[in-house]
């Protein structure tokens, strides 16, 4: 019961705040209520690493031979450190929320932080594919209705449905997969995932994801930038990237040639989402394509075969990408933390990433495995570039938030420092060093070209410095379109106009005076058919 | 005469309230709160009525009789069949209790009391084939309420009348023409006639594609309120019956590939409903699309029977009923707060804004009849997609395109509702609080029932599992 009593510590307070602030509103003391909860919770969960693997039953649905269902979870190795993960984001969030200016820090927020994280740690912890499909459908449904809540007044609904048509979408294949699975063995749980239901739980991960096929499930509104959002758009993240760790590691045994056109888009997905976010206005415009870029890193990585070691991906996108996406206001001063928060992004030797270069390269190293580099290197830039152009110098910030801002941010790279120690067995690995050494010397060259050329994304010559700029600009221009998948959504309009036609017609047919007559023409049609395929009754 | 028997309880007790009701139409809350009383009373007495039909009160010891003899013919409600009875009874309940708010007919209270007693009874008379006859008995009334007072019938009412007369004569030719033939080999022609004869029948009453088409026109042309409790009785009393006639009739179970062709024809129906779902545009045509899915599906789990779909059924009906409920509440809630929506989809265009809580739950209670996962219908829907996955792999793309079918069409809703339109002022301008806090707290209520069924299905739905009991040919184990 102590799992259940982690999610406890984070959704009794998230109620407590939302009754203490409807009869006496209370900054501070919700505030406290908030960090207090999550922080109680990340001890728990810190003190967890102590009795992994642990599991509990929550319901079984009876009789056995009827359902073949138990509503479980459990936390071992592959899912501990995406916990703890995700909890330090949650107090990083409520740290750093109340000293930013420019969003509504407010107790409600803070409450639905705390609740959400509650949520999400329930998918994270799934310890078999239908709880997990349950946790998804649950935490979209909230999702929706807190992003509805929040952004109705402000008319930017628009991509919702899209969003949330997608993950409706992944949790289906999640059903579908697990359909499959129960061919080989009934209420299967994550340890027996077949080989032949692998690859669409591949799918249903790289959906949510954003990566198979490529698009990008998450809003980028003014509104929904920091703070909590954060957590909102990271969760449906951190639970499809703890589905991958689990897939079983013979994924290449099976359809070799459908395995390498899923490698292939995967790397492609990681390509244009790297140039992308290496090459956008600031980090916040950024965030769809760090998330695509480092999610088809942890695909890539279930491909050749080692999905446990996509975790280490997972971890750098939630927390590298969490102490640069909390990192606002971006003050000169202090731009040390996030840079820190490189360590677990680079992957050099006996640091948290240093297990993930082998799963992205493969074995033997191929073009795929250049470009996987490329792609690191990209990022890599991309980050350091976010920050060193950072030059904000903020006065007039609150006494309290000059040491909660940078703690928020410290503690994140505090979880990275442990996740490297204790994360799991083998951890401080030298793994595959040339990686992240062919990836900063990239970065390296890149940085001394772009100094060399005197160039600046913002400057108004920087289109007549860079070689090649038209060509390039062209190729991501048409990436974009292709990317995009507008021309997707032109052709399914065009074909559901026609097709409505033709439903307009039939209906046209049979709701007329000899409607009768048609259907039961219709009927002896579909009869004859039947009786001719499948066999006389 | 013995009167101390279970048809006089739930048979002509609620029949002769109901034509008391007669008497008192016209004091509209007061016929509303009488059918609620009487329906809830006779749902909880069928519920806690002991299946031995027999209790000690005050120290007497009463034993009911399960028959009732009229006309030479039986009416019998065994003690198996008292789960069937509570449930039909709980759904007149819900209908009536939220009937009040809307302007619906007055002799709602009144008739779909009488309908309900009649559905049962379709249950209870043997010869069984004599339903038919009440069947069209219950069409007739049912008519009163699809056309109200002052208005033309509409063309959807006249085909219906017309399907389900035609469907009539088929189910008692059939009983006729086979009479006597249990013995002879399955592939008699005469076997085959009266198959083909039960098949169309039923497909008739059912709405089964192509034959459905009367199902859309009319909810087109009626109250969603008094539409959706017609034809969910309808659906839930006849899949009831067909299970009996399987029951009864060994010679039609027994016929090779019987069970093959209802799966084909559950898998064209839900087809057909997904399909034409996704590109519907008119609001008041969506109810009879997702009665054909869930016809679909229920015919699919009878074909199914063998694999475990008869628990599927029997698990999907109450989940059903209360998507059915949310849906059509909703839905009647929404045209009696903005008159000024005329059923297409463009008048629905930014509804949010507006009613926030209306229009999440019009998506929700679409969800839930899709079968997310965590709602109500999940669990009965788990099973038959589980059954056809490891049964034929023909079936697998033509169910994923009918669930995908209705997805697109809950996407598209969801657009149109959460789109403003540019013309409508924006929301600051509109009537605030439109939503009343019963409304509100009604639809949450729903949601999180359908969402507790959904996690406790072992709680809330295993008791309706014993729905199959009667049937003790067609499912020996169960």
């Amino acid at each position: 019961m102590i799992l259940l009593g982690i999610v406890g510590l984070l959704w009794l307070p998230s109620i407590a705040m939302t009754i203490s602030q409807a009869i006496k509103p209370n900054f501070a003391r919700s505030w406290f209520i908030a960090i207090a909860g999550a922080s109680l919770a990340l001890l728990g969960a810190f003190f967890l690493r102590l009795y992994l693997p642990l599991e509990v039953e929550f319901i079984r649905w009876l009789p056995e031979s009827l359902y073949h269902t138990t509503i479980s979870f459990r936390i071992d190795y592959i899912n501990w450190h995406y916990m703890l993960a995700i909890l330090a984001l949650c107090i990083a969030v409520i740290l750093t929320d109340s000293s930013r200016a420019s969003t509504q820090a407010n107790p409600t927020t803070w409450a639905a932080a705390l609740a959400l994280t509650g949520l999400n740690l329930i998918s994270v912890m799934s310890k078999d594919p239908l709880t997990m499909a349950i946790s998804w459908a649950v935490t979209d449904v909230v999702e929706l209705v807190y992003v509805l809540t929040f952004s109705r007044n402000s008319g930017s609904t628009n991509k919702v449905t899209t969003i949330y048509g997608v993950r409706l979408i992944s949790t289906f294949v999640l059903v579908a997969a697990t359909a499959v699975g129960w061919q080989v063995t009934a209420g299967l749980d994550f340890t027996q995932i077949p080989p032949t239901a692998s690859l669409l739980f591949l799918f249903a991960a790289g959906l949510r994801l954003g990566v198979l096929p490529l698009n990008f499930p998450m809003q980028n509104t003014l509104e929904l930038k920091r703070g909590t959002d954060l957590l909102l758009r990271f969760s449906p993240v951190a639970s499809a990237l703890v589905l991958i760790a689990h897939l079983p590691s013979e994924i290449l045994v099976l359809n070799q040639s459908l395995v390498s056109i899923i490698s292939i888009l995967t790397v492609l997905a990681a390509l244009y989402a790297s140039a992308m976010w290496l090459t956008r206005a600031d980090a916040n415009e950024g965030r769809p394509y760090w998330v695509v870029a480092l999610s088809a890193f942890a695909l890539q990585s279930a491909l050749n075969g080692q999905p446990q070691n996509s975790r280490v991906w997972g971890l750098a996108l939630l927390l590298t990408g969490g102490v640069l996406f909390l990192f606002d206001p971006p003050i000169r001063r202090i731009r040390f933390i996030p840079l820190l928060g490189l360590i677990g992004l680079l992957g050099f030797p006996y640091t948290l990433a240093a297990s993930g270069w082998s799963a992205i390269l493969g074995d033997p190293v191929s073009f795929a495995s250049i470009m996987m580099i490329l792609c690191h290197a990209m990022l890599v830039g991309g980050y350091l570039r976010y920050i060193l152009e950072a030059n904000s110098t903020v006065t007039g910030l609150e006494k309290y938030a000059r040491i909660t801002y940078p703690l928020g941010l410290i503690l994140l790279v505090q979880t990275m420092l442990v996740l490297n120690l204790v994360g799991w067995s083998g951890v401080l690995t030298v793994g595959i060093w040339w990686g992240s050494l062919a990836s900063l010397g990239l970065v390296l060259l890149g940085g001394l070209l772009t100094k060399q050329l005197g160039l600046r994304l913002t400057s108004t010559d920087f289109k007549e410095k860079v070689p090649f700029y038209r060509l390039g600009h062209r190729i991501l221009n048409v990436l974009r379109v292709v990317f995009s998948l507008d021309w997707f959504y032109a052709m399914a309009r065009w074909f559901f106009a026609r097709l409505s036609n033709a439903e307009d017609f039939f209906r046209q047919v049979l709701e007329g005076e000899a409607g009768v007559l048609w259907s039961l023409f219709f009927l002896l049609v579909i009869a004859t058919l039947i009786y001719t395929q499948v066999g006389q009754p | 005469m013995n009167l101390l028997t279970t048809p006089s309880i739930w048979i002509f007790l609620p029949i002769l309230l109901s034509l008391l009701l007669i008497l008192v139409h016209r004091f509209h809350k007061l016929s509303f709160w009488i059918a609620c009383l009487g329906s809830l009373l006779l749902a909880v007495a069928a519920f806690i009525f002991p299946q031995s039909l027999e209790f000690n009160l005050f120290g007497r010891k009463f034993l009911f009789d399960d028959t009732f003899q009229i006309f030479n013919r039986g009416l019998i409600l065994t003690g198996s069949q008292l789960k069937t009875i509570a449930m039909l009874y709980l759904f007149s309940f819900l209908w009536n209790i939220a009937g009040l708010h809307f302007s619906v007919s007055r002799w709602f209270p009144t008739i779909s009391l009488a309908i309900t007693a009649l559905w049962i009874s379709t249950l209870a008379v043997k010869p069984f084939l004599y339903a038919a006859v009440i069947v069209e008995l219950i069409v007739l009334i049912s008519t009163l309420l699809l056309t109200p007072r002052g208005k033309q019938a509409g063309s959807g009412v006249m085909r219906y009348l017309v399907s389900q007369t035609v469907a009539m004569p088929l189910i008692l030719l059939s009983g006729w023409m086979v009479t006597g033939i249990e013995t002879a080999p399955s592939a008699s022609p005469l076997i085959l006639r009266g198959t083909v004869l039960i098949l169309l029948g039923f497909s008739l009453w059912l709405a089964v594609f192509p034959l459905h088409t009367w199902l859309p026109m009319l909810a087109d042309e009626t109250h969603p309120w008094v539409f959706s409790f017609i034809f969910l009785m309808q659906q839930s009393s006849l899949w009831l019956l067909l299970l009996e006639f399987l029951d009864q009739f060994a010679w039609l179970r027994n016929l090779n590939g019987i069970f093959s062709v209802m799966q084909w024809a559950g898998v064209l129906t839900l087809l057909a409903g997904g399909v034409l779902l996704s590109l519907q545009t008119r609001i008041n045509r969506v109810l009879a699309y997702l009665i054909l899915i869930e016809t679909g599906y229920s015919v699919l789990a009878i074909g199914l029977i063998n694999q475990g779909g008869g628990n599927a059924l029997a698990l999907s009906f109450i989940p059903r009923v209360l998507a059915y409920w949310q849906w059509s509440y909703t839905l009647s809630s929404v045209q009696q707060i903005a008159p000024e929506i005329d059923g297409s989809f463009s008048s629905l265009s930014g509804l949010f804004s507006r009613l926030p809580f209306h229009s999440m739950s019009l998506i929700i209670s679409l969800l839930g009849l899709l079968g997310l996962p965590a709602l109500g219908l999940f669990p009965a829907k788990r099973m038959l997609w589980n059954s056809i996955a490891n049964l034929t792999f023909q079936y697998t793309p033509l169910v994923a395109l009918a669930v995908a079918g209705m997805a697109l069409f809950i996407l598209r809703m969801m657009h149109t509702l959460l789109t403003p339109d540019p013309e409508t002022p924006p929301p600051a301008l509109l009537i605030a609080n439109e939503e009343s806090l019963l409304q509100i707290l009604i639809l949450c209520f729903f949601t999180l029932l359908s969402l507790l069924m959904g996690i406790f299905p072992h709680i809330f739905l295993n008791p309706f599992l014993g729905l199959l009991e009667p049937f003790i040919h067609l499912l020996p184990l169960g």
